[in-house]
């Protein structure tokens, strides 16, 4: 459950970021429109797919398919994060996203009162569509083990309630998250668990059962740490070049 | 075509390396768990798994990235030193 609140709610914050990045600069009534259109899209999406996938299909190759695609977010998390803390790249931050979206949307003429902003609307229904999509595509795979259903939507739900109630105290508690610190936690855990749902999905007698997983994510722990050591005593280009 | 793109980027991420190391991981984990027949070397197909995600995501980190705009300084201190 806490791997899909964490996942889900990061995933919700970022699209909450463009929302108000749209309702700010532009009409909060356009925005909201577009992210609506979005958010229904999702539920659709949601509702087809997710129970013909975890209904029907048989559990070991569910599990492959599952575990492959948290092995793919979990991982691509993993290495932001890990060059982040190397200090490779610039910290995750909503507020920033929140700042550049706001940018991008102040050179436009908006229409008058009374007239759609279709060009709002389609920032809105963009940001929402992708960024819910991703929130799918994890809840389903978490929720492929028929034990963890309840707890994976029930995870999605705290996280859909946590992010409307910071959108409700408007932009402002966006600056004060540690989105690095959570992305890094969020990428572990995804990790841990697709390397041990794709193992499953390919038969692998785990020694120590479910347990495994706690094996897993001290292992990806430890090692990542060691690759953000590594990595920070490396120079980088753009230093090799100033000394020149 | 953005659209697109952006979708690619979703699922697949920044970099070819990962997506494709993830794959080559997943082969060989499969074919050491198929093809063998002992217990322990097919407990060990898990412990092969894990390594070679691990190699994946080591092969996926430039190693001599530029800093970024907002750590620098503390880059170039570090190079300094």
């Amino acid at each position: 459950m806490l791997g899909a609140a964490l996942a889900c709610g990061i995933e919700m914050l970022e699209a909450l970021a463009i929302v108000l990045a749209v309702a700010v600069t532009r009409r909060p009534r356009d925005a909201v429109v577009g992210a609506l259109a979005a958010l229904l899209c999702c539920a659709v999406l949601g509702v087809v797919a997710g129970p013909v996938l975890v209904g029907h299909a048989a559990e070991r190759p569910l599990r492959l398919i599952a575990g492959i695609a948290l092995l793919l977010f979990g991982l691509e998390w993993l290495r932001k994060a890990i060059l982040r803390l190397a200090g490779r790249r610039s910290p995750s931050s909503p507020y920033r996203e929140f700042v550049e979206e706001k940018e991008k949307l102040e050179g436009g003429l908006v229409p008058p009162e009374g007239r759609a902003d279709w060009a709002a609307r389609t920032v809105a229904f963009k940001g929402v569509l992708l960024e819910g999509f991703e929130v799918i595509l994890i809840v389903t795979a978490l929720a492929a083990r028929p034990s963890a259903r309840a707890a994976a939507l029930l995870g999605a739900g705290v996280a859909l309630v946590v992010t409307v109630a910071i959108g409700a105290l408007l932009h402002r508690p966006l600056r004060r998250l540690p989105e690095s610190a959570m992305k890094y936690a969020v990428g572990l855990l995804l990790t841990s668990f697709g390397t041990f749902f794709t193992g499953s999905g390919l038969g692998v007698p785990w020694p120590l059962g479910e347990g495994t997983l706690i094996v897993l994510l001290g292992a990806y722990l430890a090692t990542s740490q060691g690759m953000v050591a590594v990595l920070a005593q490396t120079p980088s280009i753009a230093v090799k070049e100033a000394s020149v | 075509m953005s659209a697109v793109h952006a979708l690619r980027r979703l699922v697949f991420g920044e970099t070819w390396t990962l997506p494709i190391g993830i794959g080559l991981a997943v082969g060989a984990a499969a074919v050491v768990r198929l093809t063998t027949s002992t217990a322990w070397l097919q407990a060990a197909s898990g412990f092969l798994l894990f390594g070679l995600l691990v190699a994946a995501l080591w092969g996926s980190l430039p190693a001599r990235a530029p800093c970024s705009r907002s750590t620098r300084e503390e880059c170039r201190a570090r190079s300094d030193r």
